[in-house]
């Protein structure tokens, strides 16, 4: 069966999700949709699935223009989705929930046929060259297993469009190597998958052609055979063409990057939610130095970040600030001892929005001199303070009073910057400086960090933007799955050898 | 064009906050209570001027209205201190019970020639008493994180459970039959204020009180991290403060304030302590912090408007035959609106943000 | 001056009903105390008599509720005396010492205190003979209990009485009870405990079962809420109880084998009345005893037709004797602890 899309647009509020998407994936063919988190994979998949109506543009099926209004219709014309957590009943076991929705029956009283269903259920798992103990729980199987079953009921039932989201996430190496098998074995009988992943290796490996989103737009297709990871990688993040590298300022290089102002050994730390604990991560920032973090989202940045700024607790290891040992200091020795830190979640960190501009411009430093004044704040010093740091950095503000809710995104990111750099920190943590700032912003912030950095400052910047790393950085630390991967200069850091490291976890040799 | 509109719409919101905050639950309970009073054949102006009446009607009615108000202006400010660091203490209650226990205790325990130093020795007590008090869910939940609306809740079953084991065991008074401990010394007595109104020294302890409490928020470092603490405490600890010190600060000041307001009940009111020596001041408390939205001269409004209600509701009954229940239902209108005010404003917030 | 004008906007609104008989005599108010009307005791019984006094006599009278009693005790008694009223009665204890001060200022007002002693010419002091009255239900309880044929009760010679807290007040009603079962049989047992609270019908229910389950079938409740599991505990396991203060007989029907009411409300009426008849006993302790009506056993509504006629006919002998002075019912709060109960 063939499946295609033309023009897709798919709009949120204000957020283009799906900008003029066109797809087109021929029968028996596996192909790949890869692309960051954001990047419109998700909104694409519920648009084929008819969970939601596109704004403008047609799905295709078979060469037809088809409009998808439910999963219901999209299961009737021959779609199936495999979601990232499967949807079997764990207390039915696994024959029920094969045959659930859709039973065999015999008789005249309609009794469900469990010897059909079961030689239904043999007859598909033995063309997969797979074994399935059909009396089993679903609760109780492995989550493969559970993989197949699902594969298996939405075959059974007449899908030629299997898509999968994800579906590696959950399963160990030779897991992923079998469920690659099967999808072959079924591509070669005439199923069509499309299968979203953000692993580059992995969709090199299985597919027959790659589509890359990003913001919300195809930037790239092509058959895999015609193409390299790094060419994948680099349109991934979006990078900017090889040729128009614009090579990093040399000027940095010369510095004494051996006096070391932040020095990382072994860290290690346990996980926020889903995401990867710290597995010993080594590293320093030099005296001067503005150090770039890259890494895919959710590899351990944040639990990095934290640790660093003493949001959380190391589980073993050490962190020295200026040769002191700081792994277990408070974050108020912390910011004494000259550490600066702008969060990545400015709305709950960064900043207290309901609370005033002045607050939020002169915390932490509301026992430091001149606000305090004996054991009292002195309310004139103490705006004074404020008004001047946020003159400084040029915050456009309406009263000090006001919430700093008020503020545009670029001004909140601002007063951040004007509190954090006030107290002249020997370190400054940024973490994803730009998110949702916009492009005069960004400048802005970008000539901030040039500001500081010309002041002596070191700068630890952890973005997600490869770019903004790259254009900004002495020097790159990439970091995946909870530990650095790879490290290498600005001035020979290239979008594609970073992205590489980024995607698939391992220094590129040479 | 959006940077621009952002903040005029803040502005209304805040402007809003600050002028309805009080004003608007009031006036919503003014009507809720005439619609009551025409239901049963009342009229609502002629009643709501007898109130008033009553309740600022002649030196002698102020008088009893702010002595009324008295151990709300305690409990008001120990609800707010917390209520403010975002910490949901609702134990001043028992703190307050305890506090009065305490300086009961010394105002009858000790020999009576210790004289007037009876008084200072007894609020010290109860300070003390009430700041351990509450100290302990404080480091409850700073340091194990265990609920402190549950904690707190559950001591105020404790305060009354073992102030009514002493009240009607070891302190029990030889002279009743009844749930009080003996008299204090006439010496440990607050003296009155505008003699014969029950209107007492306590009083002035609790508008200093109120404005040192007033002073802490604007003027101290503490007081403004425990305000950046209730406003957000991840940014609070990103930015340096310790959260758990802030908890037990607010819990151990909201336990000394309880305990005070609680001896200046005992010393300067009830002249003893009394099973039923609260009929619920740290729960009215409560309302009146959110009524006053935790600032101080919203506090003095909110417990001056309580104790109005609690001084005219019980005295216009001797004139006209309004049941209390009237009155009640305009306190509990009043707290209801509080509350709804406070999760509008949230609700008109989120809308703007979006 | 205030007075006049809010009495005339309440007239000329007809908020308040003032009757038109003895309009020379000032106006009446009954202070209530913690726990307010509706408690069904206490509050609702004295407002009963209040109610009965103010319709016989044709005065104005008006009950006054306040959820803070305790400490407003002093404002409200001054207001009421500032505002006319000419008989304030309160029913708050701890209104004792605030009264001597106001009755003082106020001397033209008459003032009544309850359940103790207060000094001043125009306060009139209402005590209640609480042990009289357990006396007459130890009395009938201890020829119940060995009566089999009675359904639910046992050969045994054994009663029980349960005190919300220990103190002299409770101890008054229980000595009196023990001294009346005695009267009846002095190898009585009498098995008494104490709830430690006045509001845990829970606890109430246990302790009343684990008396019933040691073989005593009737147990007295000197325990105000508590007592509220005692009377359930009875019928749930077929005994008896018997309730105080009002009649609880009809809690449990049946099953509460008499009460021993207190009668606040004859206190109070007869009060009022003598208040409009111009007699206020200013400065007078008024007992109300067996021989002034002001304790008693309940009518027995429910159980008057299991309980032998002879038993009744014996207490009403006793009540008898009591009221002649013929026997003397020991009272703990005056008297304090008999040598038979410490």
């Amino acid at each position: 069966m063939r499946l295609g899309a033309v023009g897709l647009s798919k709009a949120y509020g204000s957020v283009q999700a799906n900008r003029n998407v066109s797809l087109a994936v021929k029968p028996q063919e596996i192909h790949a949709i890869v692309g960051e988190n954001g990047a419109g994979k998700s909104t694409l998949m519920r648009l084929l699935q008819g969970i939601e109506q596109p704004d403008a543009g047609e799905i295709i099926v078979d060469d037809v223009p088809c409009r998808i209004s439910s999963p219901r219709q999209a299961f009737v014309s021959g779609i199936g989705m495999i979601h990232q957590e499967f949807m079997l009943a764990p207390e039915l076991t696994l024959l029920e929930n094969l045959v659930l929705g859709d039973e065999p029956v015999t008789g005249p009283l309609a009794r469900i046929d469990w010897n059909a269903a079961r030689e239904s259920g043999d007859a598909h798992a033995a063309q997969a060259g797979i074994e399935v103990d059909w009396d089993r729980k679903a609760g109780t199987t492995p989550v493969h297993i559970q993989q197949y079953v699902e594969i298996i009921r939405l075959l059974r039932r007449g899908t030629r469009v299997l898509i999968m989201d994800e579906p590696t996430s959950v399963l160990a190496p030779k897991q992923v190597e079998d469920l690659f098998d099967l999808l072959r074995k079924l591509r070669d009988a005439g199923t069509t998958v499309l299968f979203i992943s953000h692993k580059l290796k992995e969709v090199m490996a299985l597919a027959d052609r790659v589509t890359v989103m990003r913001r919300g737009e195809v930037t790239f297709s092509s058959g895999v055979n015609e193409t390299a990871i790094s060419e994948v990688a680099h349109h991934v993040i979006g990078g900017l063409d090889l040729e128009q590298q614009d090579p990093t300022t040399g000027e940095v290089s010369s510095r004494k990057a051996d006096e070391r102002v932040l020095e990382v050994a072994s860290l290690r730390a346990p996980a926020i939610e889903r995401s990867h604990p710290l597995k010993g991560i080594e590293m320093f920032v030099g005296a001067g130095e503005i150090v770039g973090l890259a890494g895919v989202s959710g590899n351990g940045q944040s639990e990095l970040v934290e640790c660093l700024v003493g949001l959380r607790k190391p589980s073993s290891g050490q962190i020295f600030l200026e040769g002191r040992d700081i792994t277990y200091a408070t974050n108020r020795q912390r910011r004494d001892a000259g550490l600066g830190y702008v969060s990545a979640d400015r709305r709950h960190e960064g900043l207290a929005l309901d609370a005033s501009i002045e607050i939020n411009s002169i915390a932490g430093s509301q026992r430091r001199k001149p606000i305090r004044r004996g054991k009292i704040v002195d309310l004139g010093a103490m705006r004074r303070t404020a008004a001047e740091r946020l003159s400084k950095l040029d915050v456009r503000f309406g009263s000090l009073r006001d919430a700093v809710r008020s503020l545009s995104g670029g001004n909140q990111q601002r007063t951040v910057f004007a509190r954090e750099t006030a107290t002249d920190p020997t370190l400054l943590v940024v973490s994803q400086p730009t998110r949702g700032v916009d492009l005069r912003g960004i400048a802005a912030i970008h000539a901030i960090l040039h500001s500081i950095r010309a002041k002596g400052a070191s700068i630890l910047l952890v973005s997600e933007e490869l770019e903004e790393i790259i254009d900004l950085s002495d020097r790159v630390y990439v970091i995946a799955d909870g530990r650095i991967v790879g490290e290498t200069s600005g001035d020979i850091a290239d979008v594609a050898t970073v992205g590489q490291m980024m995607l698939t976890g391992t220094a590129q040799d040479g | 064009m959006a940077e621009a509109a952002t903040p005029l719409r803040e502005r209304s919101i805040e402007r809003l906050e600050k002028g309805f905050g009080l004003v608007f639950p009031f006036f919503a309970a003014l009507v809720v209570a005439s619609l009551v009073l025409l239901v049963i054949g009342k009229n609502p102006l002629l009643v709501f001027s007898l109130i008033a009446e009553e309740a600022f009607g002649s030196t002698n009615r102020i008088a009893a209205t702010l002595s009324a108000t008295t151990p709300l202006l305690f409990t008001g400010v120990a609800t707010a201190i917390c209520f403010r660091a975002g910490v949901f203490n609702v134990g001043v209650e028992g703190a307050f019970v305890v506090g009065g226990l305490g300086a009961a205790f010394i105002g009858f325990a000790l020999p009576s020639s210790l004289g007037i130093l009876l008084v200072p020795i007894g609020f010290a007590l109860a300070a003390t008493v009430s700041a351990f008090w509450l100290a302990v869910p404080g480091y409850l939940l700073a340091r194990y994180e265990i609920e402190e609306v549950v904690s707190t809740l559950m001591l105020n079953f404790v305060a009354l459970g073992v102030t009514g084991y002493l009240v009607n065991g070891p302190l029990l008074s030889e002279k009743s039959g009844n749930n009080v401990t003996p008299l204090i010394h006439e010496s440990a007595e607050l003296v009155r204020l505008i003699p014969p109104s029950t209107l007492h020294a306590g009083f002035l302890v609790g508008l200093f009180i109120l404005a040192a409490y007033g002073f802490w928020i604007r003027r101290t470092p503490a007081g403004i991290e425990s305000a950046i603490v209730g406003q957000n405490r991840r940014f609070a600890s990103a930015v340096g403060i310790s959260i758990p010190a802030t908890i037990i600060l607010v819990m151990v000041i909201s336990g000394i304030v309880s305990g005070l307001g609680g001896a200046s009940h005992a010393l300067g009111q009830l002249h003893r302590f009394a099973e039923g020596f609260s009929p619920g001041y740290g729960f009215t408390g409560m309302a009146v912090a959110l009524l006053g939205r935790n600032t101080a001269i919203g506090i003095l409004f909110g417990s001056i408007l309580f104790g109005a209600l609690a001084s005219a509701g019980t005295t216009v009954q001797l004139f006209s035959d309004i049941p209390l229940d009237i009155v009640n239902i305009i306190e509990g209108t009043v707290m209801i609106f509080a509350v709804v005010e406070l999760g509008r404003i949230a609700l008109f917030r989120r809308k703007a943000v979006k | 001056m205030l007075k006049f004008a809010i009495k005339a906007s309440v007239v000329a609104i007809g908020l308040g009903t003032v009757p038109a008989t003895a309009a020379d005599v000032a106006p009446a108010a009954l202070i209530i105390a913690q726990g307010g009307l509706g408690d069904g005791s206490w509050n609702d019984t004295a407002n009963a008599g209040f109610m009965a006094g103010i319709e016989n006599t044709g005065i104005e009278g008006r009950p006054i509720e306040s959820k803070d009693v305790a400490a407003q005790g002093e404002e409200i008694m001054r207001r009421a005396a500032s505002g006319g009223f000419g008989l304030v009665i309160s029913l708050e204890w701890i209104h004792g010492e605030a009264m001597e001060r106001v009755a003082e200022d106020y001397a033209d007002t008459n003032w009544v205190i309850m359940n103790q002693t207060r000094q001043g010419d125009n306060i009139a002091s209402v005590l209640f003979s609480e042990h009289e009255g357990s006396f007459l239900a130890g009395a009938l309880a201890a020829q119940v209990t060995t009566d089999t044929s009675i359904s639910g009760i046992n050969e045994e010679a054994i009663i029980g009485v349960i005190g919300g807290r220990k103190s002299p007040g409770i101890d008054k009603f229980i000595v009196g009870y023990i001294q009346g079962a005695e009267a009846i049989d002095p190898d009585v047992e009498v098995k008494v405990a104490y709830a430690e609270s006045f509001g845990d019908p829970a606890k109430g229910q246990q302790m009343a079962q684990a008396m019933f389950d040691e073989g005593a079938d009737i147990v007295f409740q000197v325990a105000g809420g508590t007592g509220i599991g005692i009377i359930e505990a009875a019928r749930a396991a077929g005994r008896y109880a018997i309730g105080v203060d009002t009649d609880q007989d009809g809690m449990a029907p049946g099953n509460v084998l008499t009460s021993m009411v207190k009668r606040v409300d004859v206190a109070v009426e007869r009060i009022v009345n003598s208040y409009a008849a111009g007699e206020f006993p200013g400065g007078e302790t008024m007992l109300f005893g067996l021989a002034q009506e002001g304790v008693a056993l309940s009518e027995m509504k429910h159980t008057m037709d299991i309980i032998p006629a002879s038993y009744i006919a014996r207490v009403e002998e006793l009540k008898a004797d009591v009221i002649a002075g013929n026997i003397d019912v020991w009272d703990v709060f005056e008297q304090g602890y008999p040598d038979f109960f410490k």
